[in-house]
């Protein structure tokens, strides 16, 4: 029935604009329309979802894949340009999450072995990687007429691409099960890990490789990267501990209060070029480490989970480009495919060698299969240096995003139910 | 300096120096209802705003339209989730008639006066500004007229009539507001598909009970709380994009929604309830938005004076009227003895809703009525205020 009342909405909507009502100065206007759609229909979507034992948040994404410019083309780029806002705000606070959920107790006892699986995902991993396009490279169609060191500098690049992973995702799946447990606690502190360690590792490998290819002077520098984290991180814990003594002081609209933080935030980070993850994770932390506020805290984010969950991958969705994986679907799929190995043979052999609790070895991969906006970020980089074969592989790392975007939640939450977490008190 | 930052430091500032005068200053006592209401945000928004520093460009509010969509969707949906059935029923012809003529008296004398004021200052927005702000002066704020009267006043038959008759002409206030753009300044396509006004109105309405006809299925799965919020928020910005497509007032749109649910959908008495809770940070969104719109032209104290005195005077008239009509119900004595004649001078969310939807909408008064109505509603709360019996110190909202 819902099916139905989605499709005489988009009715209504289609009437709305056959009529000529479309007039009115601000696009804004069909933007809000459109965004509107969007979250009823992620509701539907994620209904949906729940019935397939699926996460919500896959809900989500469909619903934005739904409305985006590959299926209704309601929310187009111009539409999701107008709702930047909320994407980001709803990102921070995604990792604000994240950095509350992290325990120093349960970091003290895991610390061997997530330092340890980061290190072999983004080396045995980035190997695998960097082996398997190698073996392939005469039927890889950005590789064509490239010489032999450009070919190397490439696809070491790329490789190290199919390292990043999502981090909104990993704290999505864990809101939403409120899974508690060891390989929870793993992955969370892997994936935190590697987005420092994958920016810092991109940023060395562009700085050797782009010159390979050929790109000329590149702006890059290993230690204005390094400056800018430790910066980031500051900042957000510096942030946190005034968030304590705001929250000692006053008691009431807490989440009205988180917002206007992560606003402010948000915009200062742009302005200032910071790494806005690592801020909300540092503030986070901090407060759910060093406070008595985090169980507050926590529940606040909790209450205004859902509606970020969906503006944020409802745009996400929105944004991925369909047309990117009909056209390079063969290439996709193996990217897909390759990197799904090169993490469950990383972790399997990290996990091993640290004797990880059985879970954790056995299904602790598939916490790291997710994959968005960091890796498209370092896509788009590519493409602006070297733009032939750049767009190329951006077109294919797109592709790659949505497939990633819709298996990485499913498998991490049938993963959790499989360790047992999900449930627990 | 980006518009974030602005308003965030001055909402600070607002939140620290309320926080202070709260606990530290003794205010006199008349200012403490437009203190309590949020008039540090007021003047918040319009320090910030165009007018004074220019911090905050119009061109920078665009960036906050589905917040305000939300915010002015939120108030409609709350009053139209007031309306259920059985409760109205309640509510005594008598009481109808006596608060319709109430709002009549007040709308009327209010555009007698300003329409041949405004015809001087503005000639061309002198029609859509007088019927608008007339509107507007008919509104009352039931929650500004307890925060200033105390809450004794609901303890006295008049005092609850009173009351009653503020919450009507809130919904009075939206629904003749709907009506009168619909009919006199309709979206220019809608105009040139539908000329007869009648057709338009039923056209309004019809896409109200569509819309509403269509949220209510999606309603009808689950009740879990926080996916009731999400459906909220979808249905409120959705309206808030057909009603500025179509032009019809996203007021109108959200009250005759929110009717509709109350009174159809399996859980919509509990989104009454989410609202409420919800609505305090709305409502000083609503208030910053009311101070950044603000702008003061050459004709503004003339229209600004003659909406203050001919509203307070037609509030006195009506209210003298109704006791007439009606002695048995406020002129005995002990029911309706110690409720002042000027009760219902307060307003609150539903002037500044209509005010800013008008200014997001429409060309016609675009910039007059948010001009008069915004500092209008301080000046009745001062007003107001003096004569108060109660203490001023329940929250607004």
């Amino acid at each position: 029935m819902r099916l139905m009342m989605l499709i005489a909405l988009l009715a209504l909507m289609k009437l709305l604009g056959d009529l000529g009502l479309e007039s009115t100065e601000d696009t804004g206007h069909h933007a809000a329309m459109a965004f509107g759609f969007m979250i009823l229909a992620g509701t539907v979507f994620a209904d949906w979802a729940r019935h397939l034992t699926l996460p919500r948040i896959t809900g989500y994404l469909l619903a934005g894949v739904f409305c985006g410019p590959g299926v209704l083309g309601m929310l187009d780029a111009e539409v999701v340009s107008h709702l930047k806002i909320f994407d980001r705000t709803a990102l921070f606070l995604i990792a604000f999450g994240a950095g509350a959920e992290l325990r120093v107790d349960s970091l003290k006892q895991q610390w061997k072995l997530i330092v340890t699986s980061s290190f072999f995902q983004l080396t045995l991993g980035w190997a695998v990687a960097f082996s398997a396009f190698w073996l392939v490279r005469p039927y890889v169609p950005f590789l064509e007429g490239l010489g032999g060191g450009a070919t190397v500098a490439l696809l070491a690049l790329v490789a190290m691409i199919s390292v990043a992973k999502s981090p909104a995702e990993t704290v999505a799946v864990i809101v939403e099960t409120g899974a508690k447990g060891p390989m929870r606690d793993y992955v969370l502190g892997v994936t935190i890990l590697m987005d420092v360690l994958i920016i810092l590792a991109f940023t060395l490998l562009r700085q050797i490789s782009l010159p390979v290819l050929g790109a000329g002077d590149v702006e890059s520098h290993l230690l204005h990267e390094i400056v800018l984290m430790i910066t980031s991180i500051a900042v957000g814990a510096g942030s946190g501990g005034l968030l304590i003594l705001w929250m000692r002081h006053r008691r009431e609209h807490l989440p009205l209060v988180l917002l206007a933080y992560c606003l402010l935030m948000v915009r200062l980070c742009a302005d200032f070029h910071l790494e806005s993850l690592l801020v909300a994770v540092g503030a986070g932390f901090v407060i759910c480490n060093f406070s008595d506020k985090g169980e507050k805290l926590l529940h606040s984010l909790e209450a205004v989970s859902l509606p970020i969950f969906l503006v944020f991958f409802g745009i996400t969705g929105a944004g991925l480009d369909i047309e990117a994986l009909k056209k390079l679907w063969l290439l996709a799929l193996f990217y897909v495919v390759v990197r799904m190995f090169a993490k469950w043979l990383s972790n399997r052999t990290a996990t091993t060698l640290l004797r990880a609790p059985k879970a954790v070895v056995t299904h602790g991969w598939k916490g790291f299969l997710g994959q968005a906006g960091v890796s498209l970020g370092f896509a788009a980089i590519i493409a602006e240096v070297v733009p032939l074969q750049g767009g190329m592989v951006k077109e294919m790392i797109i592709a790659a995003v949505l497939v990633n975007q819709l298996v990485g939640p499913v498998l991490f939450k049938k993963g959790l139910e499989k360790a047992g977490e999900i449930g627990k008190e | 300096m980006h518009s974030v930052y602005v308003i965030l430091i001055l909402a600070l500032v607002v939140l620290l120096a309320q926080t202070h005068t709260a606990r530290h200053m003794r205010l006199p006592k008349p200012l403490r209802p437009a203190v309590a209401g949020g008039l540090g945000y007021l003047l918040l928004g319009w320090a910030g705003g165009p007018q004074v520093t220019g911090l905050i460009g119009f061109e920078a509010l665009s960036d906050l339209d589905p917040l305000f969509n939300l915010a002015i969707g939120w108030v409609g949906l709350l009053l139209g989730l007031q309306l259920k059935i059985a409760d109205l029923k309640q509510i005594t012809p008598r009481e109808v008639t006596g608060s319709l003529l109430h709002f009549l008296v007040v709308s009327g004398l209010a555009f007698a006066g300003l329409f041949p004021l405004f015809l001087k200052i503005a000639p061309a927005d002198a029609l859509g500004a007088s019927l608008i702000l007339s509107l507007i002066a008919g509104a009352s704020s039931p929650t500004f007229v307890l925060l200033i009267e105390g809450k004794d006043m609901a303890r006295e038959a008049a005092g609850r009539r009173m009351l009653l008759y503020a919450n009507l002409s809130c919904l009075y206030a939206v629904l003749f507001n709907g009506l009168v753009v619909v009919i006199f300044f309709p979206q220019p396509d809608l105009a040139g598909w539908l000329p007869a006004a009648p057709l338009r109105v039923l056209f309004s309405i019809g896409l109200a009970a569509v819309l509403a006809f269509l949220f209510h299925f999606f309603m009808s799965h689950g009740a879990a709380n926080r996916r009731l919020a999400l459906l909220l928020i979808g249905m409120m910005v959705f309206c808030g994009g057909v009603a500025a497509v179509t032009q019809v007032p996203p007021l109108f749109l959200n009250l005759l929604v929110g009717a509709w649910l109350v009174n159809q959908a399996r859980h919509g008495n509990r989104l009454y309830h989410f609202l409420v809770v919800y609505e305090r940070p709305l409502f000083l969104t609503l208030i910053v938005v009311a101070g950044l719109v603000w702008e003061p032209g050459p004709g503004l104290l003339p229209a600004l004076a003659a909406f203050v005195v001919l509203r307070t005077l037609a509030i006195g008239l009506a209210r003298q009227a109704d006791n007439r009509l009606w002695p048995a119900a406020s002129g005995k004595k002990g029911a309706g003895q110690g409720v002042p004649l000027l009760t219902l001078l307060p307003q609150g969310g539903v002037a500044l809703a209509i005010a800013i939807s008008q200014w997001q909408q429409h060309t016609a008064g675009r910039e007059l009525i948010p001009a008069v109505a915004v500092p209008a509603v301080l000046l009745f709360a001062l007003l107001a205020g003096f004569g108060s019996r109660g203490d001023g110190k329940k929250d607004e909202g």
